[in-house]
């Protein structure tokens, strides 16, 4: 079942102008066609086109080896109780996706704060091929990671977590999350291949939606 | 859900962040992963034969045999490059460039739009086509000479595909 939550804005980087997209918690058979026809043909066009010129398919997070690894992890997913989907719909299309977990082995913070104390962990947050800045030469929308992890923020203190979240981010996307949003770098995870984890402490979370969030305290 | 955010802090937010890449976690590349978070009718519209079949694929395979032709014989005919020829026919989901559209339509005597009908999301569109497509995929045996029930198969869905832009 999919429900609209709100309207939020997206910035068309061709126009150069704000659109309205709409937020939604739950998924229905509309996503799953528009990833399966239109995010799918797309990564394979971008895979067959690298490999011709020679790009490394890391570099643009297009391996598929990379993904078999995930694939079984979320298809392992026993209670989907413990989830929320949220989907970013503009134009008629799917712009971004995020899985998150309210409970479970990964919900327990590391930051040095409050150990193991509960948060919002990111399954995922996947973007539409045509809004990555790696993928394609002249990405659409901005904007899609900001909206998903300010709801993914949201949730938390909705779920009485006092905002903390945590994500593992790809290549590529650490700034975002480092710099842009203020989460903190716990380093390198050897069990998650070896991407970054970020954590949103509550210190962080109080000001996340204030206008200026404060730098990350050293 | 209350919100905290408001879409003004949301566009200033936007308006500073740098231009950059924020996807995090697991890569999604298809939808086989997250069909049960959906109601069951939902996963199964999306993995309906008529949205994962390899039509397009399917049908230059086909043609080959039917005409007794390598893919580079059959390249050379439509004037493409046979790599791009051989991506139709090995990857359902490798999305042709225009030109090779264009020259498999002439080659079949059928519009290039009819051509274009069969991409994946256009099936996945049109539930006329999938239906057709669906009963052509499914009668193909990959054998190395057509079967009478194959050509008669094939000609059919052809003609069917003549008759796209009528409707």
């Amino acid at each position: 079942m999919k429900t609209p939550i709100t309207t939020v804005p997206l910035k068309n980087r061709v126009s150069g102008q704000f659109e309205d997209a709409t937020l939604f918690q739950g998924i229905d058979a509309d996503n799953l066609a528009h990833i399966e026809t239109r995010w799918r043909p797309l990564f394979g066009l971008r895979r067959f086109e690298a490999g011709r010129s020679g790009e490394n398919l890391s570099e643009i997070n297009a391996e598929d080896a990379h993904w078999e690894w995930g694939k079984k992890a979320i298809a392992a997913i026993r209670d989907p109780f413990l989830y929320d989907i949220f989907i970013l719909e503009c134009g008629g299309n799917t712009q971004a996706i995020m899985l998150v977990r309210k409970g479970g082995e990964k919900c327990f913070s590391r930051h040095p704060d409050h150990p193991r104390a509960p948060l919002i962990y990111v399954d995922f947050l996947s973007t539409a091929p045509w809004n990555r800045p790696r993928l394609v030469k002249e990405p659409v929308y901005k904007g899609c990671g900001r909206v998903l992890v300010a709801t993914a923020v949201n949730l938390s203190f909705e779920e009485e977590m006092a905002g903390r979240i945590g994500l593992h981010a790809l290549p590529g996307a650490e700034t975002f999350y480092s710099a842009q949003l203020g989460m903190t770098d716990l380093g390198k995870d050897r069990e998650y291949r070896g991407l970054r984890y970020f954590e949103l402490p509550a210190s962080q979370a109080t000001t996340f939606f204030l206008p200026e969030p404060k730098p990350e305290r050293s | 859900m209350k919100l905290r955010f408001t879409n003004h802090w949301l566009r200033s937010q936007i308006d500073k962040d740098a231009d950059i890449e924020c996807d995090a976690g697991i890569p999604l590349r298809d939808s086989t992963s997250i069909t049960h978070f959906t109601h069951p009718e939902a996963a199964s519209v999306a993995t309906a034969p008529g949205l994962k079949m390899a039509v397009l694929s399917v049908l230059v395979h086909q043609l080959r045999r039917r005409d007794g032709l390598s893919v580079t014989q059959l390249a050379e005919r439509l004037r493409v490059d046979a790599d791009e020829l051989a991506n139709v026919e090995s990857d359902p989901n490798y999305v042709p460039r225009p030109r090779t559209m264009h020259q498999l339509a002439d080659y079949m005597k059928v519009s290039t739009q009819a051509v274009q009908s069969l991409t994946a999301e256009a099936i996945a569109r049109n539930n006329n086509i999938a239906q057709a497509a669906l009963k052509f995929a499914a009668s193909s045996k990959d054998l190395s000479q057509l079967s009478n029930a194959e050509r008669r198969g094939l000609n059919d869905f052809v003609k069917f595909l003549a008759s796209y832009e009528e409707e």
